[in-house]
């Protein structure tokens, strides 16, 4: 999920956004990065993507009203004030609580979960190329088969500076 | 207005929830295979990703992943689970120590093909010799130099080759006997 890249103070920018809290130069400048930024681009829409599943039908601010917003913006004017209640500031903490518990789920659904650090979720072409030579070899193994050289060497590797000084004194440099 | 504070809730939830997944997995990894993999993003992948981008530009990536791949499918199950096993001991290294690893890893593979066999025969008869050592002497082995460990390791050595402890090393291996190693 993108929006997890975003920090908290981004997300809750962005979720103010959907439900249309902030004040206009803010909500600008959150379209502005929604455009330019593919990590926001990606965020919005797996956030809207989230709130039609969620039953929400109201659509995120509409972007006709952008210009008229930026010119707001750009004169000073001061739309309502971005107020920030108790309720959604506790709102992270429980989040994070509830969050715990939702840890079981990925326990559960660790054997089936598709690799992601051989960037099989968004392969560079790099990436491409080892899943495409590894195929056959399980998810699991291909990180250990692509670094084979490494780990039949890591006994060497593990107590290398000893080794080193081991052939120095055998060398007698 | 109570819906749109709930929809904040779920989005948290789910926020928090993707930025711990993995975290949860690899707590989750019981056996080796499973966990014997860097997390997107960390060190580990970071400097895999390194090496991969040296064999990248020496042209050597296919090349590597076909022999790597071949030799796999030869390993005997044991060996490969040894593998796994090491993968998860690297993995479970901290980032300074990954890095160290990987910076041996550049200097071994830049060494002579001869000086490599050396280093993996040297690496033999140290694990033999280190298997064979109490828990407080290799406490005092840690506190050392490495010459001095390697002065200690080898007359360690010498004393099981005369008790016949340790294979006497064949003619491929590095031939001189230290003189540290003299009773």
């Amino acid at each position: 999920m993108t929006y997890s890249k975003l920090g908290q103070a981004d997300f809750d920018d962005l979720s103010a956004f959907f439900d249309g809290e902030l004040p206009p130069q803010e909500a600008a400048a959150i379209e502005q990065r929604i455009d330019t930024d593919p990590i926001w681009r990606q965020a919005y829409e797996e956030l809207l993507a989230l709130d039609v599943a969620l039953g929400r039908q109201a659509a995120p601010p509409s972007r006709p009203d952008l210009a008229e917003r930026i010119i707001q913006a750009s004169r000073g004017m001061k739309g309502p004030s971005k107020v920030v209640p108790l309720v959604r500031r506790l709102i992270p903490a429980a989040a994070a609580a509830a969050a715990i518990i939702l840890l079981v789920v990925p326990f559960a659904l660790h054997r089936g979960r598709p690799d992601e650090s051989n960037g099989a979720a968004n392969p560079t072409p790099d990436a491409a190329l080892v899943n495409t030579m590894l195929k056959d070899v399980p998810q699991q193994d291909r990180f250990v088969v692509e670094n084979l050289e490494f780990f039949q060497n890591y006994d060497v590797l593990a107590n290398y500076e000893t080794i080193e000084a081991v052939d120095r004194l055998e060398e007698g440099t | 207005m109570r819906q749109t504070k709930m929809k904040r809730f779920l989005r948290n939830i789910l926020m928090i929830a993707a930025a711990t997944a993995p975290v949860a997995s690899a707590m989750a990894a019981n056996d080796p295979a499973a966990a014997a993999k860097p997390l997107r993003g960390s060190v580990a992948a970071q400097l895999m990703l390194k090496i991969r981008l040296q064999k990248i530009n020496s042209g050597t990536l296919t090349a590597s992943l076909n022999h790597n791949r071949v030799e796999w499918e030869n390993l005997l199950p044991e060996q490969r689970e040894q593998f796994r096993r090491e993968a998860v001991a690297f993995l479970e290294k901290n980032p300074q120590e990954q890095q160290r690893l990987v910076q041996y890893y550049g200097k071994f593979i830049a060494l002579s093909a001869d000086k490599r066999k050396a280093y993996v025969e040297r690496a033999k008869w140290l694990k033999v010799v280190i298997e064979g050592l109490s828990q407080q002497e290799r406490k005092d082995l840690e506190q050392m130099t490495p010459e001095q460990r390697a002065k200690v390791l080898l007359d360690r050595k010498a004393q099981l080759l005369r008790e016949g402890k340790l294979p006497a090393e064949g003619p491929t291996t590095q031939p001189a006997a230290p003189p540290t190693a003299q009773p």
